[in-house]
């Protein structure tokens, strides 16, 4: 069973892992020097990246190249949108006032919200309490 | 001999033969001193070796246990790995050098990036970007509303990149096609200039099979661009095109054509009725600022006649110049006057209307209606956040369904004008409530 080493295909897809790899040490050093703005979605795309080719690379040696192709493709689309919000937000350090859009809802922005949410839930309830009053019972 | 004719014995020897093969290679590369391995990527060459070392170990183990398939999965494996580690340690650095678009064409024929399913990720991704980047540029104000559906266009591009591996090319396109759709709904209502609306959303396309996309995409600009304005007027909480954009997206996302038909027309018509409610707004406003003018002219006027009057009489005598001021105070005094009864008409009618409400037949019940309608609204944004973030999602599911039947039950009970039953089911609620903060509180929410 020896290695299809002669394959063009199967030595491009090496090549495209490593560098999809390397681009991902690139982001996350990117990512630890933009110490302006911290993006979730960054760090969760870099994760992303990381598990599919993991994937990739475990295909590939289990001769599936296709199927590796397909995880490797994952990991550089994860790439690709890290890298551009990574650059977005640079340019806005650069040139802008630091006013960053989060193209989700940042776990901060979520505790914001649900803890808003509470407050007016328990208002709410207080004032469906009081209105329960025994004293404005109406009398039967 | 086995059923095909091969012999056993030769297939044990081969393998033997190329594992030993195999190990020998490892194992010389991985004793060799890496020379180059100084380079920008040498982190990654150590941690591929010692990737490599592991495979190996692992073979070696196999082997010694006669599981030689094992033995050559493990070989082969460590062997990726070195070449791998090789390939790193003649690498240059990538993002400082060079650019994004250069990369991609050096992997688009190897990744296939061209397949018009992965293109159009590629776009959703790209769309994104550009609202990302104008947003930032403009200084625009996205509110939390519209940052939710930003969000589901988000989730829709890591869901199609999740079914790269295993979707059909049917079902990615869904993905991408809805996160499009979200996009374009919250692009076309946060910007302001129409002409600034990412490339990526305007899609003009003969494809049979897009032709649905591009219907809706069109339908969602214009709801869009009407929603800011209705917004802007006041008048955006009359529209429920929003609900019937989430239905024609999800019909968009099951192929049911039928669905989709019904739910783009209805799209259509709300967002018909909206637009005529923003014209007429705009007649009203019109014909206010008419009357107001020309009733500020008609005052201003009869003011300017009897101050010129008077300045006439000023001229007699001396004393005459106490009664022009006197004019004047009467004449501000009576503007006054008239803006106060105007103001208090206006009031009185106002608390009229609260009376009215508070004598309709709602009155006796025990909880005021507003309330319930209120609480049932938060705890329905509360389920949305909740659920997509909790640790415990069939937990928190479980006492928010609770919280929904409780608040069922008490609106019943408020029907029915029974005090006893609705202090009984706010108790329930409390305890609900208690279980819920603690649930939020396990998932780090609150």
């Amino acid at each position: 069973m020896p290695i299809d080493r002669s394959s063009k295909f199967k030595d491009k897809l090496l090549r495209a892992m490593v560098l999809a790899e390397e681009t991902l040490f690139d982001v996350e050093q990117e990512h630890a020097r933009a110490d302006y703005h911290q993006s979730e979605l960054v760090s969760t795309s870099c994760e992303n990246a990381r598990t599919a080719l993991t994937q990739a690379v475990r295909f590939y040696a289990l001769d599936k190249p296709q199927r590796a192709e397909k995880h490797c493709c994952k990991a550089w689309f994860y790439l690709i949108f890290a890298r551009k919000i990574l650059e977005a937000e640079f340019t806005e350090h650069q040139l802008g006032e630091n006013a960053f859009l989060d193209l989700i809802p940042t776990k901060q922005s979520i505790k914001r919200e649900i803890k808003a949410l509470m407050n007016e839930l328990k208002q709410e309830l207080n004032c469906i309490y009081d209105s329960l009053d025994p004293l404005q019972e109406p009398r039967q | 001999m086995n059923f095909l004719g091969g012999d056993s014995n030769q297939d044990d020897r081969r393998l033997r033969k190329d594992l030993s093969k195999f190990l020998k290679e490892i194992s010389v590369r991985l004793s060799e001193r890496d020379e180059k391995n100084e380079g920008v990527y040498s982190p990654l060459c150590s941690m591929r070796r010692g990737k490599a070392q592991r495979a190996y170990e692992k073979a070696l183990k196999a082997l010694e246990q006669e599981d030689l398939e094992e033995a050559i999965v493990f070989a082969k494996r460590a062997l990726l790995h070195l070449d791998m580690a090789a390939l790193h340690a003649t690498a240059c650095p990538n993002l400082a050098s060079t650019d994004a678009d250069k990369e991609d064409s050096r992997l688009s024929e190897t990744l296939d990036l061209k397949n018009p399913v992965r293109a159009e990720i590629r776009r959703l991704l790209q769309a994104l970007i550009e609202f990302k980047l104008l947003v930032e540029y403009k200084n625009l104000i996205v509110s939390e509303e519209l940052k939710d559906k930003l969000g589901l266009a988000t989730q829709y591009l890591q869901d199609a990149i999740e079914l790269i591996d295993t979707g059909s090319d049917g079902e990615i396109a869904a993905k991408t096609d809805a996160g499009l759709v979200w996009l374009s709904f919250v692009a076309a209502q946060v910007l302001e200039d129409q002409s600034h609306f990412p490339s990526s959303l305007i899609f003009q396309t003969d494809k049979k099979d897009k032709r649905n996309l591009g219907r809706l995409l069109e339908a969602t600009r214009r709801a869009g661009t009407l929603i800011n304005q209705a917004t802007k007027a006041r008048l955006a909480q009359y529209s429920t095109t929003g609900k019937y954009l989430d239905q024609a997206i999800n019909a968009l996302i099951d192929n049911d054509s039928i669905d989709f038909s019904k739910y783009i027309d209805m799209l259509g018509i709300e967002t018909n009725m909206l637009q005529k409610m923003l014209e007429k707004h705009a007649l009203e406003k019109h014909a206010l600022e008419k009357h107001a003018k020309e009733k500020q002219e008609k005052l201003g006027k009869q003011t300017k006649q009897e101050q010129e009057d008077a300045q006439e009489e000023t001229t007699k005598g001396e004393a005459s110049n106490d009664a022009i001021t006197e004019i004047v105070m009467k004449q501000t005094a009576a503007i006054e006057a008239d803006q106060k009864k105007r103001r208090k008409r206006k009031t009185e009618n106002s608390e009229n209307t609260e009376d009215l409400e508070i004598d309709s037949p709602h009155r006796n019940r025990p909880v005021n209606d507003a309330s319930l309608e209120k609480t049932s609204k938060v705890l329905r944004r509360l389920r949305r956040l909740a659920l997509s973030h909790s640790h415990d999602q069939i937990s928190t599911e479980n006492v928010l369904n609770r919280f929904e039947e409780e608040l069922a039950a008490l609106e019943q009970a408020n029907r029915n004008n029974d005090w006893h039953q609705a202090a009984a089911i706010t108790d329930s609620i409390k305890d609900i409530r208690r279980e819920m903060k603690a649930l939020l509180r396990d998932s780090e929410l609150i």
